[in-house]
């Protein structure tokens, strides 16, 4: 069966289609986040040989919402780019949407960056590359809110905080190689370095979970808020008039 | 300093340190579908507001002519 995908590019179409996925991925987000705690903190030992105590299980949050705060503001970008490119409508919406929850998700990976610090270094904040680029992200993800609310006509607005958007890629790179020094003793810091290599299988299951479980959860949000900006900016249009809800 | 004060009585008990950052993310995380519920109810009612309104207009509009034609016939 061929799918015509570009029938979806077309607001009254889309706003169908995610109505009617939305509940599966809150239902995939739900029993992924169960399973990935589940495990975090029943299935994996108390302490780890590199004397982490039972707090490194922070690390099933932590890790899955950093992760998902950078790769929501891959995708803010790439919704960016296809509006700027190809001047569609629903792409502004989807970057839109997309801004929301990766700010929310920078604040969690910061806020549980910042419990892990305490117990950790005995500080809830370092002033060194990896935590301040992260900070600069979540400062740019504001800067894209704001510059959207700021100006009235949305035309205008989608491109200029598409703009933005673009300008504020560069900082993904230097986040990840803040984090994956390729000389870790050029850029020492409280913060430690990539593990993952390391990371014992048991513990790798539980963030793969979690971190899939933060994947459905953004879907699910991401396409709640759009289908509200889709009923938001045409109000005045006749299908949405003729919507089941509406009437 | 409260957050400080409250985590910093925590520290010696590593099990309610994880439970206090979980709840923080999961707090955050929980805030945004009901924020979202609660944004399209205002939304549709906002909606249905104004298809009131316009069906209003209409039915006034209606009216009027029917006066209109009525005079205009007489």
């Amino acid at each position: 069966m061929k799918i015509n995908w570009f029938k979806y590019a077309a607001t009254i179409n889309f706003y169908a289609l995610a109505g009617r996925v939305i509940p599966f991925f809150w239902v995939a987000a739900v029993i992924l986040i169960t399973i990935g705690l589940y495990w975090g903190f029943f299935k994996t030992p108390d302490s780890l040989d590199n004397g982490m105590k039972e707090y490194y299980r922070i690390i099933f949050v932590h890790l899955g919402s950093v992760w998902m705060a950078m790769w929501l503001y891959i995708m803010m970008v790439f919704w960016a780019l296809v509006g700027l490119v190809f001047n569609t409508k629903l792409s502004y919406m989807m970057a839109s949407a997309t801004s929301i929850t990766g700010a929310l998700l920078t604040v969690v990976a910061l806020a549980t960056g910042a419990i892990w610090g305490k117990t950790s270094w005995g500080t809830w904040w370092d002033w060194d590359p990896k935590l301040t680029t992260f900070l600069i992200l979540l400062f740019i993800y504001i800067g894209y809110i704001a510059l959207q609310s700021a100006i009235d006509d949305t035309r205008r607005s989608d491109k200029a905080s598409a703009v933005l958007a673009l300008v504020g890629l560069a900082l993904v790179p230097v986040i990840y190689s803040a984090v994956n020094c390729p000389d870790p003793t050029q850029c020492s810091s409280l913060h430690q370095e990539s593990s993952m290599k390391n990371i014992e299988p048991n513990i790798m299951k539980g963030i793969i979970f979690t971190t899939l479980g933060f994947w459905m959860y953004s879907f699910a949000t991401i396409l709640m808020r759009v289908r509200n900006i889709i009923l938001q900016r045409e109000r005045n249009t006749n299908w949405v008039s003729k919507l089941k809800e509406v009437n | 300093m409260l957050a400080s004060l409250i985590f910093s009585s925590l520290l010696g008990n590593y099990a309610n340190f994880i439970l206090g950052a979980m709840s923080v993310a999961l707090i955050l995380m929980l805030f945004e579908p009901v924020q979202l519920l609660l944004k399209r109810r205002s939304v549709l009612q906002d909606i249905k507001r104004l298809k009131r309104l316009e069906q209003r207009r209409k039915s006034e509009q209606q009216a009027k002519w029917k006066t209109q034609s009525k005079v205009n016939e007489s």
